[in-house]
């Protein structure tokens, strides 16, 4: 009777680990590098591109990292995947219906990141910049089986987050 | 890395002091940690006790040589001395990456050496690799179009301690145009190798992929439409498992995509995926031999909320004898509801009913869900409810189990504080969850308690929960679990120091019932960062300006705060108001408030209010009134005018925090938190706050505050309550 439950539980962890790895296209896009022959266009609509890198604080990765873990296993999770998550509804369900009502994310160390790309949205109250970054982190997942006890499940994936700041672009 | 080096283009020989034209950013952190635990080790969440240390530095630069030319480089580097943080110990690169782009050269490049991310199709390839990337793009003569030839190849590694790209390594090349007129189309093509692994006993495996992508918008029926597209095939082998091995095997993966905006409330998508028995390519994440067919629709009401749906069908192992069928029928409705007798209710329904079922009926099971989540004030708090159901009917034959039922009530509500100079928000909440069927019987229950405060240079946070699980079968335990985490930050220019604290128990009874006892775990840290930077321009030495004296303070805000001064006497300042001209105040019980349009530029009422100790003046605020609170396109129009006439004055702010959209709705929004306005100017002796506050009597005005300190900007109720 356990094993199944335990057969379907790994098989969403894997699954979830799996998409965590997922961009929010389909396809890639030119990301137009300037030049005096191409007149420069915004990277998506109404982003510019930056001049120079903008560093990300590794404080503000580890609070979006957090955030992440903790709506894990909540009805917040479908607000912080992308709106094109890949199978995204297809995950949420999956969640709904075979996560132990328990499970909780718990982040075990946040390493290195690195912004893939940058991007300004001009905006009267303060120009907006937008990161993607690619973040690797050390998770567990953790919950009480009331007949095996506490349960842990390790794992180590690579997270593809956006970031929106206001007042860093000067 | 040496070829890119020499490569780059030399620094001037004009610039007299060296790297004068860099950007340079350096963050390192020292980080330690204690773990311990007591009592049972198989109830730990840390299985490794003692001291952990790790440092991270983070260096990068950037350099334009000219309008279409850079140069820039980010490492990553790692002293660690942690199980939790790395696998190494001692030094670790983990990433590296150097950038040059030049778009003035005959043939414009991006070439990136080390960490780079390789994307071509979700089909095909998406990860970070650790290699090489050139990306050319040659200018056609129509701006209308443009086209870009990607190659890369790298390997997949946490880091570059023990880097051997041969262990997985990836090759690929893709020719993507996009014409504004005929569409984008892409071809793409992508080598693996991965090398014999003695210890699952793999041989070497190659694979390649190749795939053909595209995407059209047209207008069809007064639709605006986009139909999208992807062909891919994989010829070679791939893992089945952990240590199996499928070799010499092709497959092929197809995509179709039509989206469509009709012009109306409505917007729909519909979708398919096929992909083969063998078409497993190493750098995706799809399925193998799965087939989806979807179709996805909405509708916007004119009153703020939407409603989704959707209709699903899955087959999963769809070659095999045995495949899985999977339909999904689910609707989602978002935003405020207009319920009259609950001013303010928004909230959130997400029901889905998913019927999965396999040819010998092993699996054979129907589950229903329903997720309500609702938000509405409260007096004076924001109040949450989340009502969480779900049926799983099991119809499988010899099945052990029939059903298994779960019910779960979450009540939770946020109220600002202030203690002392700190202001935050204290969230306690209640949890209750009911399973039942398939072994889970039980009741749950939880209690959590959540503080955030702040002032000037401290940040507190505090979290507790406890959690009772209460089990009725044989065999089986109660527990109770309770979680305390504490976190402090001080931060002052470039230094943050902080100290976290994460304590777990847990105590099953009878623990004999699973041979288990009850175990206290918890985790200690502190660490220190420390941030510098140089802009273009400025010597080396500027980067450690800010640690010899006080950081930098932007310019005073100009002339509209004048009257604004804090920290002195109040008669001196009702006599400086009264040489402006700005008299007749009227006095209350800790405020002087006065008509007086500080801000010509615009029509609205405005008051300006000082507020005082009796002796001197604590705060000031110029309170602006909409004209009409009652029409969306005015209030977001003259809240927007209003901010951009403070920052040509202010110049750019240190902060600001938008939330939410002015929609119809927008009052109940900024009554309920969901729409935020805040933007912040730093001054020598506090900060200058507008925005549009949340308020007890609901009224919605705009509030430019002068003062020592505010509350986070997560706490709405900053308003001058006194002033109506």
């Amino acid at each position: 009777m356990k094993k199944p439950f335990i057969a379907t539980l790994t098989f969403l962890l894997i699954f979830l680990f799996a998409v965590t790895l997922i961009h929010a296209q389909e396809v890639r896009r030119i990301r137009p590098i300037k030049s005096p022959a191409m007149i420069q266009e915004p990277l998506a609509e109404g982003i510019q591109p930056v001049k120079e890198p903008i560093p990300i604080d590794r404080q503000t990765i580890e609070k979006t990292m957090q955030a992440i873990a903790d709506s894990w296993n909540s009805p917040e999770m479908t607000n912080t995947l992308s709106k094109n998550f890949y199978e995204k509804d297809r995950l949420m369900d999956s969640m709904n219906a075979k996560a132990p009502v328990d499970a909780k994310l718990r982040i075990m160390s946040v390493g290195s990141y690195r912004i893939i790309n940058q991007g300004i949205k001009p905006d009267p109250g303060g120009d907006l910049l937008i990161s993607r970054a690619s973040v690797t982190a050390k998770t567990q997942v953790e919950y009480n089986d009331p007949a095996n006890g506490f349960q842990r499940r390790q794992g180590e994936q690579e997270y593809i987050i956006k970031i929106t700041q206001r007042g860093v672009v000067k | 890395m040496l070829l890119c080096i020499t490569s780059a283009p030399p620094l001037s020989a004009e610039n007299q002091a060296p790297l004068k034209d860099f950007f340079l950013s350096l963050e390192n952190t020292a980080r330690y940690e204690n773990y311990d635990f007591w009592g049972d080790p198989a109830g730990s969440p840390y299985q490794n006790t003692g001291g952990q240390f790790y440092n991270e530095l983070t260096a990068s630069f950037s350099r334009r040589l000219s309008d279409y030319e850079s140069f820039q480089g980010r490492f990553d580097m790692l002293y660690n001395d942690s199980v939790y943080r790395s696998q190494h110990n001692g030094f670790v690169l983990e990433r590296g990456n150097l950038t040059w782009e030049k778009g003035n050269a005959s043939l414009p490049f991006r070439t990136q050496l080390g960490d780079n991310f390789s994307f071509m199709t979700i089909r095909t390839i998406q990860r970070s690799l650790k290699g090489f990337q050139l990306e050319l793009q040659p200018a056609f003569s129509s701006q209308e179009r443009k086209q870009s030839f990607l190659f890369f190849t790298g390997a997949g590694a946490d880091d570059y301690r023990d880097f051997t790209p041969a262990n997985n390594l990836f090759s690929g090349g893709s020719y993507l145009i996009e014409d504004k007129q005929w569409g984008n189309y892409s071809f793409n093509l992508l080598q693996n190798h991965q090398a014999s692994e003695i210890k699952n006993g793999l041989p070497t495996r190659n694979q390649l992929v190749g795939s053909i992508t595209g995407d059209k918008k047209f207008s069809f029926l007064k639709q605006k439409m986009t139909l999208e597209g992807e062909v891919a095939y994989l010829t070679g082998d791939y893992n089945l498992t952990a240590d199996t091995t499928e070799t010499n095997k092709d497959g092929f993966g197809l995509f179709g995509q039509l989206s469509a905006d009709t012009g109306t409330p409505f917007n729909y998508r519909l979708r398919y995926e096929n992909y083969g028995r063998n078409y497993r390519p190493n750098a995706s994440s799809i399925s193998r031999d799965y087939q989806g067919y979807e179709a996805h629709g909405g509708w916007r009401f004119s009153k703020g909320p939407s409603l989704r749906g959707r209709l699903q069908y899955f087959v999963d192992a769809a070659s095999s004898a045995n495949p899985t069928d999977t339909y999904v029928a689910g609707a989602s409705l978002t935003g405020p509801l207009a319920v009259s007798f609950l001013p303010g209710l928004t909230g959130s329904l997400d029901a889905f009913l998913q019927d999965a079922k396999n040819r010998d009926r092993t699996t054979n099971s129907r589950t229903a869900s329903l997720n309500m989540n609702f938000g509405m004030p409260v007096r004076t708090w924001a109040a949450k409810l989340v009502l969480i159901g779900k049926h799983i009917d099991n119809f499988a034959d010899n099945a052990n189990w029939a059903g298994q039922r779960s019910y779960e009530t979450n009540l939770s509500a946020t109220h600002s504080i202030a203690l002392g100079s700190f202001k935050g928000s204290v969230t306690p909440g209640l949890i209750y969850q009911n399973l039942a069927g398939n072994a889970t019987n039980r009741d749950n229950y939880g209690i959590n308690l959540g503080l955030q405060i702040a002032s000037m240079m401290h940040q507190i946070g505090f979290d507790a929960r406890l959690f009772s699980q209460n089990v009725y079968a044989p065999g089986t335990s109660n527990e109770i679990n309770n979680n305390f985490a504490f976190n402090y930050r001080f931060t002052k220019g470039p230094h943050i120091l902080g100290f976290e604290a994460n304590y777990t128990g847990r105590d099953p009874t009878p623990g004999t019932a699973v041979g288990q006892s009850s175990t206290q775990a918890y985790k200690i840290a502190v660490f220190y960062t420390i941030k510098l930077d140089k802009e273009p321009g400025k010597p080396v030495s500027s980067m450690f300006s800010k640690l010899a004296g006080q950081p930098e303070e932007p310019a005073a805000p100009g002339a509209a705060v004048s009257p604004f001064t804090i920290g002195q006497p109040l008669q001196k300042s009702v006599e400086g108001l009264a040489a402006q001209g700005i008299t007749g105040g009227l006095m209350q019980p800790g405020l002087v408030v006065y008509e007086a349009r500080l801000l010509n530029e615009i029509d609205q009422r405005q008051r300006l209010a000082l507020l005082h100790d009796e002796k001197v003046v604590t705060k000031t605020a110029l309170i602006i009134d909409f004209d009409d609170v009652g029409n969306q396109n005015t209030v977001s129009q003259t809240f927007d005018r209003v901010r951009s006439i403070l920052l040509k004055r202010f110049g750019a702010p240190v902060d600001t925090f938008d939330q939410g959209q002015f929609s119809p709705n927008f009052a109940q929004d900024i009554n309920n938190g969901k729409l935020i306005r805040i933007t912040e100017w730093r001054t020598g002796n506090g900060t200058v706050r507008f925005g549009i506050p949340q308020r007890l009597d609901r009224q919605i005005r705009m509030e430019l505050q002068y003062a020592t300190r505010f509350p986070s900007r997560n706490d709405t109720f900053w308003s001058v309550e006194e002033v109506r």
